[in-house]
């Protein structure tokens, strides 16, 4: 078989001998986003401390451009492989640019001192990152959010050809996640450089990757692309998730349902019930939602959150078992909402359950 | 750009003032002692070699050695001090935090004992080679362990226990000893200048000064190192060997002092927090020749002080070390919560 | 790997160069000990014998040895032109050089060189000061070891005190500026120098010879007080030592038919570690207690570790042998004096018990003791004068504690 850009054969990781995680056998094409993805401890960074060789290889192998990973010397390693770690750097007295220039080491001579071109090449990085304006800041002095940046800048500095990342959106706001994923996505795919990185956030994990690995127990799980990957039984079953769902067409992850006879029933469609159903879960009241045809966006959250769902199939004329259904739901509750109906031609047979709907309100109103 | 050549000035500037200072207390030193000798006098015996055979023997035999010795021994303190904080990065790590001391204090008793209740006396030279030995098993015990612990804070501790062990191996023999031989073990745990001659200031010249170029040449991974194990690494660092030359320089700065002198405290602590502060940065290309400079500086201006204060008699120098470095170091990390 | 094994071997070889560096340099200094010190004998009035035994010196023709009767520490051979060799057992030669004389060529290099009748001595030996008071030297002594307070010898207190002799540093922190300033011509230091020997190799590299005061090894008193002629030999005051020893000797003379009394006295002090430190049985104490027509109370007692006089013991053991002691002598020169018996039992109440203390017979010496060299014989009349009951008011060193 080929081999692969980087290519990892039967490598097991683990800690003062014991194998935490055995016989890893993945390819990463160049210019791929690989992430690792898998509940707390199970490893990821042990994969990518043992890939960065902070730690040391247990059995099997990495090769890398088609060379041996662990026989390369650290100095030509460097050319070709920077990390982002999630250890707290505590470097005194230096400001942003001179911790970029740090990763210019591997070209300078011997005594480091930096070249105007290296210069250059560290403005640039600070450019890549849009944080040219805490070049002379004092690293210390700086928001988590802006050292992760300077430390992304650092490893492009470094101008390599493998970037690891071990979580680096961790610390991050939304603002910033994102804008560290694109860099990433723009260096990954302009510049051709490998991404191998760790998230958490699985929904950004499933958009911005070329290929994701399931780490769970002692092997790799799953690996592939995110499309073979983020379906919902695999995702529940890689985090043993039971105490919510995880949608996979957007990547949104949702809290559980009330179960139990529907008190409330929601009429809607077209996205319209979608904050009724979230009002009523943190209520934590159990309800029904109808009738909704199943390419309706309001189905995709009903089907998690509602007690029952009444479906039609898409583009259908509404079926009378359907609406027979509705109404029976609808007299065993003690509230009927109006989220908001847009009536068309195929489900007009809703208009007798928004009549219906109003008949009881007004009843109970006069009582 | 601005920013870089406000450093290069900042830079200049301490280091003028240093090179300022270390002549000035060189001068300072030569011209000062129990018995006055007129300036003129003193720049004939230093650069003409002709005097009175008194103040010929008082300059170059006494004082000359004794404060090139503080110089150099200084230097070599401030540096291994500097070379365990950047190792630990620990503030407060000193020369003698890895056991150094505790073990050459060890093979000092053991060396007075043998040799006074063998022959009756004792040289200086085995006492400075017994000095050294210790340190060197110290320094043995350490390095073996680096290679089996994963966290160097480990070491820190590794480094604190052999020293209790030390310690106590040294007061069992002492119990046994004869009050007369290991009386003076005391006197040589203090630390002092005095009594240096020449053959000393060339051994140690030589033996610092190449460390002293090693350390300057590991001036670019000590920088990355400064980033962190990790980062260091990725930057292209053979950790393990990185890890091993650091111990190891750092220890042959202060068996070096511990050989000569006997320990000496709060130099290697106090002066590269000072120089750094005051070059505010931590860039080993300056920091490694402006600690040793300051060291030096300090070292000999304590020495001046321990020797003139209360003269004849002698003050010890780590007092005299510790009485002017505290106050500093404090002052200056108020100034700087204050700057924050 | 590679590397780190690398760095192992060379650690290794360089502790191996090490250890071989100090064999080579211990083998040195044991070289460097008296080569000839071992050879010499007892001196005996037989003169045949002492010219068999006298060191031969290249180019000087040796005249005859100093008589000794008690000192077993050292020897003096006198030679032409007023040349003197003094060997200290176990210790170093030294050729005592006249004033203007020269060095005679080819002289073993172990030697010490020292000139003769030396104006500038600067005295680190505290034992030696009594005797160089008692013949008259004493303003050769410039520079002192020990400040004013320390001293108790009347002549020195007053020449220290006039600016005639000055403080320049104890034994361990000589003021060598102060040395080479007055020119020092020789240092006189005590056995506690060779603990410090960075210090004595200093002095030596300025150039002033160091001679080592041995005389507090003696085991007789007089003995002790016999080195008087040794700096007499060396200061060019041979007749003054003789006169003022024979005075000495005379109180063993007049007590050598004083039948013994077999009365038992226990000398001793309390460490502050509570141990009771007495003197070994062949220390000159005991041997004055013996001459002054006492017992010491520990008949056997050696000590198996050391050289050394005193031996630690604790109260337990002391009490043992002790309990029965007719006297108590305590001795103040290392502890303060006591003023009182309660104060005795104050150190250990076990004192209580004691015979002699029971009876009343608690003496203690002044602390003028231990530096009082040249008359450390008249501690025998002392101890005599205990022994038989008589007048507290003759006596020198001892007095009795109520």
């Amino acid at each position: 078989m080929e081999k692969q850009y980087v290519q990892i054969d039967n490598l097991s990781v683990g800690y003062q001998g014991k194998a935490l995680i055995h016989d890893i056998c993945l390819g990463i094409r160049k210019g791929e986003i690989v992430t690792l993805i898998g509940p707390n401890g199970s490893g990821k960074s042990t994969i990518l401390k043992t890939i960065t060789r902070q730690l040391e290889k247990l059995g099997g192998n990495v090769t890398f451009a088609e060379k041996d990973l662990y026989k390369l010397p650290f100095k030509e390693l460097a050319k070709k492989m920077a990390v982002v770690l999630t250890e707290r750097v505590r470097p005194e007295l230096m400001t942003c640019y001179d911790v970029v220039a740090t990763g210019r080491y591997p070209y300078t001579g011997y005594m480091g001192i930096l070249s105007g071109k290296d210069e250059q090449k560290v403005y640039e990085s600070l450019e890549t990152v849009h944080a040219e304006e805490l070049a002379e800041r004092p690293f210390d002095a700086i928001s988590d959010g802006q050292r992760q940046r300077i430390l992304l800048a650092r490893a492009i500095c470094q101008e390599p050809e493998l970037i690891v990342l071990d979580e680096p959106t961790s610390f991050l706001d939304i603002k910033y996640k994102l804008e560290l994923l694109s860099i990433l996505r723009n260096m990954a795919k302009k510049k051709g450089i490998t991404v191998i990185m760790s998230l958490h956030e699985i929904d950004l994990a499933q958009k911005i990757s070329d290929k994701i690995i399931c780490v769970r127990g002692d092997t790799i799980r799953w690996y592939g692309e995110p499309e073979k990957i983020f379906k919902e039984d695999i995702i529940r079953e890689l985090y043993e998730m039971h105490n919510g769902y995880f949608d996979t067409s957007f990547g949104s992850i949702e809290l559980p349902g009330t179960c139990g006879v529907p008190e409330v029933f929601v009429l809607s469609s077209c996205g319209n019930g979608i904050p009724v159903y979230r009002k009523l879960q943190k209520e934590q009241v159990p309800f029904a939602a109808g009738i909704l045809y199943t390419n309706d966006i309001d189905y995709q959250l009903a089907r998690y959150l509602a007690a029952e769902v009444v479906t039609e199939k898409p583009f259908c004329e509404i079926s009378d078992q359907a609406i027979a259904k509705a109404l029976k739901l609808m007299r065993g509750c003690k509230k009927i909402m109006n989220a908001g109906v847009v009536i068309g031609d195929c489900n007009r047979k809703m208009q007798r359950l928004i009549d219906e709907a109003e008949r009881v309100n007004s009843k109970k109103s006069k009582v | 750009m601005d920013i870089r050549r406000k450093r290069k000035m900042r830079y200049s500037l301490v280091f003028g003032i240093l090179i300022l200072a270390f002549g000035v207390i060189i001068v300072l030193n030569i011209n000062t002692g129990n018995v006055q000798i007129s300036i003129p006098d003193i720049l004939k015996i230093l650069f003409l070699r002709k005097g009175g055979e008194v103040e010929y023997n008082i300059i170059w035999r006494i004082r000359l050695p004794r404060l090139l010795m503080a110089a150099i021994l200084g230097g070599a303190l401030s540096l291994s001090g500097f070379l365990l904080q950047t190792f630990f990065a620990n503030p407060i790590a000193g020369p003698f935090i890895l056991g150094i001391s505790s073990g050459a204090k060890m093979v000092v008793a053991l060396t007075m004992i043998y040799f006074m209740e063998r022959f009756s006396h004792v040289s200086s030279s085995a006492l400075i080679i017994a000095a050294f030995i210790g340190s060197l098993i110290s320094i043995g015990f350490i390095l073996l362990m680096s290679r089996k612990v994963n966290h160097m804070a480990t070491l820190l501790v590794a480094g604190t226990m052999i020293g209790y062990i030390c310690s106590a191996i040294t007061d069992f023999i002492v119990t046994f000893a004869e009050d007369t031989d290991i009386v003076n073990l005391h006197g040589w745990s203090q630390g002092s200048f005095s009594g240096m001659s020449w053959g000393n200031v060339k051994v140690a010249f030589l033996v610092v000064g190449i460390t002293f170029l090693c350390t300057f040449l590991m001036a670019k991974p000590i920088g990355a190192f400064q980033m962190g194990e990790g980062y260091a690494q990725s930057m292209g660092i053979n950790m393990k060997v990185f890890r091993v030359v650091l111990i190891l320089l750092s220890s042959i700065f202060s068996a070096c002092v511990t050989a000569f002198a006997g320990p000496i405290s709060f130099v290697g602590i106090a002066v590269p927090f000072l120089i750094k502060k005051t070059l505010g940065s931590a860039n080993p290309l300056v920091v490694i020749p402006g600690t040793f400079l300051g060291g030096s500086v300090f070292c000999m201006m304590c020495d001046l002080i321990a020797r003139m204060a209360f003269a004849p008699t002698e003050l010890n120098i780590s007092t005299v070390t510790s009485i002017f470095g505290a106050p500093i170091v404090i002052f200056m990390m108020l100034g700087r919560k204050k700057g924050k | 790997m590679k590397k780190i094994n690398r760095k192992i071997l060379l650690f290794v070889m360089v502790t191996i160069l090490t250890i071989f560096s100090t064999l080579a340099g211990c083998g040195q200094t044991k070289s460097g000990l008296g080569a000839g010190s071992n050879e010499t004998q007892k001196e005996k009035t037989d003169t045949t014998a002492q010219d068999q035994s006298a060191p031969q010196i290249q180019g000087l023709t040796y005249e005859k040895t100093l008589n000794l009767e008690y000192a077993e520490g050292f020897d003096v051979f006198y030679y032409n032109d007023g040349y003197v060799l003094i060997d200290v057992h176990d210790s170093a030669q030294y050729l005592v050089v006249p004033e203007g004389m020269e060095v005679p060529e080819g002289l073993g290099e172990e030697i010490v060189v020292i000139p003769k009748s030396p104006d500038t001595i600067y005295l680190a030996a505290t034992s030696a000061m009594a005797l160089f008071d008692s013949i008259d030297a004493l303003d050769s002594i410039k520079m002192s070891g020990t400040q004013t307070s320390g001293w108790y010898i009347e002549n020195a207190v007053n020449a220290m005190e006039a600016g005639d002799m000055v403080f320049a540093g104890k034994y361990s922190e000589p003021d060598y500026e102060l040395l080479v300033d007055q020119g020092c011509d020789l240092a006189i230091e005590s056995t506690m120098i060779l603990h410090t020997p960075k210090v004595k190799e200093m002095i030596e590299m300025l150039g002033i010879p160091v001679f080592i005061d041995r005389s507090s090894y003696e085991n007789h008193p007089l003995g002790r007080t016999e080195w008087i002629k040794l700096y007499g030999a060396l200061m060019g005051k041979d007749e003054e030592a003789e006169v003022f020893f024979d005075t000495q000797t005379v109180v063993i003379e007049e007590l050598k038919d004083f039948q013994n009394t077999e009365k038992t006295v226990a000398f001793f002090y309390v460490s502050t570690d509570g141990t009771i430190v007495v003197r070994k049985t062949e220390d000159y104490i005991p041997k004055m207690i013996e001459i002054a027509g006492g017992k010491y109370v520990f008949s056997d007692l050696k000590n198996e570790q050391s050289e050394s006089a005193a031996v630690a013991l604790t109260m337990e053991e002391f009490y043992a042998t002790a309990v029965d002691a007719d006297y108590i002598i305590y001795n103040s020169s290392i502890d303060s004096e006591i003023t009182s018996i309660d104060e005795l039992i104050g150190k250990d109440s076990l004192f209580a018990e004691f015979k002699a203390v029971k009876e009343g017979n608690v003496w203690c010496t002044g602390k003028y003791l231990y530096q009082a060299t040249d008359i450390v014989g008249n501690l025998i009349q002392d101890i005599h004068l205990m022994l038989t009951d008589e007048n507290e008011e003759e006596m020198t060193f001892l007095y009795k504690v109520d």
